[in-house]
């Protein structure tokens, strides 16, 4: 319900953009454009940033360490400024802020207060903001003398205070990076070794699909045979296929030749042009390359695996990296499979493995979003080809 | 006369080569798909746990199906889930490209972004928003707690549970941006340009020229959500893995529950066989009602 109320006030926002911008008719058409474009460029960053937020308050996250204790946002009701402020908080780690402290000093405060009931703590020391004689000033507890707190100024470390203790709210917050959970998340739980399971699947799927999808592409665009046209339907047929009616024989047949719990499940069907989408999507690039070079090629002497190897494939570097890269994200980030396929944990790759190390570190919140950072890293770092990805959805999109 | 019959013809021998290259999709697709679906079939009709033989049991798989209140509990889930994001995803994703179809600064840096939520996995999507969720720490309650509303506890009760991937869905609407994008870059110029010297304003031009000229997109992308929205499966089972009180429990889950976790395997391929067929009437409704709404330029020149 929210959501649809959220929704409607997000495209009223919208008519309302083009309301304004058409009621007005004394604008000149140059400043209807340019405010057009402000409210659309309004719009967009406002978007951007709510598709970026859960990204980045996990990056924010994996930083923090883990003794940080979240605190319950403090509501202020109406004030959508103080959400703002919250929402970007929650993108740095911010813990309390602690400091080291010269022993000199400490040593000086100790003999200025000439009691025996002092307890010292340990460095670092907590600061709190305090308010002492109406001013406020930031303290560090170095120790409890009695049932109070002995704090020296941290404006100047000769001034010493005893005061009430201090509670958690008093804390002085300071950004602070912690980078030890990512080393930590790759050696502790085994995450490493997922990233190196999920590279291999990777690896061998991405090999697998690109020679057999351009084998087989290469046969339905270059030559005419009986029942090209009919095989090739069956082929755009099975992309309607859900995946899930031969599932469950391939489980049973898999069991039966004893793959259950290795990879062969996972990998094997790719070097049979298991996915239609890559067949598709190479014949729909070869039909567009020039037939005379294939000619000119056939002339010289070269044969059909010839032309293939020495005319299309130095042509097809686009389709290629395209497929390369829509392959290895999918078994990258292939879940599904390998939760059928695979029992030893051992053999997790990284999505499933996520899954297991969540279940394990359930209360280090840091060290799970370090790991799940970590698996984000390569699809987006595969972000800088982007254009490839948007090539192959816009040509299965559009011409299909 | 020998001698001649031994010249293959020149077609001929290029048709093995075309035979010789698609082999290995042949091979696959009769090992891979074909043959496991005739077992299915087959498998739909008997009772089988993995271990003992497949005992032959008619149709009683298909009674037990349509019998139990769950099928069509998970069902229902599923086309209720669908008939709330599909539209909302395809206006979503619609909208900005509108948006960044106009020209606007940095227009590779804002598709970037949109774009990103599609190269990421279901499991890290479930994982950015669990915390979002929370009852307490989470960003969404504490920004419907400002506007003074009390936000319920999104992934523990059954009566939102539902609404929680609502938020996933949209938020990841910008894959299907690429494709709209593209859609509306191949709308002719000219038809904008008649329409501006005809006087017709922007919103006009919006109606009338740019979601006409963009049917067929909406209709691709609406098919192949279709057929998404019977594959949701890791989000649900990494958030909510079905419940509580099964109220997240995607058709797809529900299979996945029967074949691999309590090794229903005839029960299951019914319900894989059930599933086809929906997939296969809603894939051709789709294309039957497309005559009534889908614009192609074609049927103009006709």
């Amino acid at each position: 319900m929210i959501l649809v109320v959220f929704f409607l006030v997000i495209v009223n926002i919208f008519l309302w953009a083009f309301a304004i911008s058409n009621s007005v008719g004394v604008m000149t058409k140059r400043r209807l454009a340019r405010r057009r474009m402000i409210i659309a460029t309004i719009i967009v960053v406002v978007a951007a940033i709510a598709i970026l937020y859960p990204v980045a308050s996990m990056i924010g996250g994996s930083f923090a360490s883990k003794q940080v204790s979240r605190n319950i946002p403090e509501v202020k009701p109406g004030n959508f400024f103080n959400v703002i402020k919250t929402m970007a908080k929650n993108l740095v780690p911010i813990e309390g802020k602690r400091m080291n402290i010269k022993q000199e000093y400490i040593d000086a405060a100790v003999a200025s207060r000439s009691s025996t009931n002092i307890r010292l703590e340990t460095a670092p020391y907590s600061v709190y903001e305090m308010e002492i004689d109406g001013k406020r000033m930031h303290l560090a507890k170095i120790g409890k003398e009695g049932s109070k707190w002995l704090y020296l100024n941290e404006d100047d470390l000769s001034e010493v205070h005893l005061a009430v203790p201090a509670s958690e709210e008093q804390r002085v917050k300071a950004v602070k990076f912690t980078w030890t959970n990512y080393p930590d998340a790759l050696s502790k739980g085994d995450f490493g070794r997922y990233v190196m399971n999920s590279l291999i699947l990777v690896v061998i799927n991405t090999i697998g699909a690109l020679v057999s999808s351009t084998l087989v592409a290469y046969g339905f665009s270059r030559f005419k045979f009986k029942g090209r046209g009919w095989l090739f339907m069956v082929l755009l047929s099975t992309m309607m296929l859900p995946a899930q009616v031969s599932l469950i024989p391939s489980f049973i047949i898999y069991t039966k030749l004893g793959w259950y719990g290795t990879y062969l499940p996972l990998t094997v069907a790719a070097y049979f042009a298991a996915s239609p989408w890559n067949v598709f999507l190479m014949r729909q690039f070869f039909m567009g390359l020039p037939l005379e070079l294939d000619e000119a090629a056939k002339i010289d002497g070269c044969g059909p695996m010839g032309i293939l190897t020495k005319v299309i494939v130095p042509q097809s570097t686009a389709v290629m990296l395209t497929i390369t890269l829509s392959t290895a994200v999918f078994w990258w980030n292939d879940y599904f499979y390998s939760l059928i396929y695979l029992q030893d944990q051992k053999m997790y790759p990284v999505a499933l493995g996520l899954t297991a190390f969540d279940a394990k570190y359930f209360n280090n919140s840091s060290l799970k979003a370090a790991a799940t950072v970590m698996m984000l890293v390569p699809p987006i770092t595969l972000f800088f080809f982007q254009k490839f990805f948007i090539q192959g959805t816009v040509i299965s999109g559009v011409k299909g | 006369m020998r001698k001649e019959k031994r010249i293959v013809p020149q077609s001929e021998r290029y048709a093995r080569w075309g035979y010789a290259f698609i082999i290995p999709w042949v091979i696959g697709f009769l090992v891979f798909t074909f043959i496991p679906m005739l077992f299915s079939m087959y498998l739909a009709f008997t009772d089988y746990d993995t271990i003992n033989t497949p005992r032959w049991v008619g149709f009683a798989n298909f009674t037990k199906m349509f019998t139990k209140p769950e099928m069509w509990h998970s069902l229902w889930i599923t086309v209720k889930f669908g008939i709330l994001s599909l539209p909302l995803g395809l206006v979503a994703g619609f909208l900005v490209a509108y948006l960044l179809n106009m020209k606007i600064p940095m227009m590779k840096f804002w598709r970037t972004i949109f774009y990103l939520p599609a190269m990421i996995s279901g499991v890290v999507v479930a994982m950015l928003w669990r915390g979002l969720f929370d009852d307490q720490y989470g960003i969404i309650n504490f920004i419907l707690r400002t506007a003074g509303l009390r936000g319920p506890q999104w992934l523990l009760d059954p009566k939102y549970t539902l609404y929680c991937f609502l938020f996933l869905s949209v938020w990841g609407a910008g894959g299907g941006m690429v494709v709209y994008l593209s859609g509306l870059q191949g709308i002719p110029t000219a038809l904008y340009e008649a329409a501006e010297i005809d006087g017709c304003s922007k919103f006009q031009q919006l109606i009338h020229i740019t979601i006409p000229q963009m049917t067929p997109i909406f209709f691709f992308n609406l098919i192949m959500g279709l057929i998404g929205m019977f594959q949701y499966f890791a989000e649900p089972m990494v958030l909510t893995k079905g419940g509580p009180a099964d109220s997240t429990m995607f058709y797809n889950l529900y299979l996945y529950k029967h074949a691999f976790q309590f090794r229903n395997m005839g029960y299951a391929s019914a319900l894989a066989w059930f599933l086809f067929v929906i997939v296969l009437l809603l894939t051709m409704l789709t294309f039957k009602s497309s005559e009534l709404w889908v614009f192609y330029e074609s049927e103009v020149k006709r």
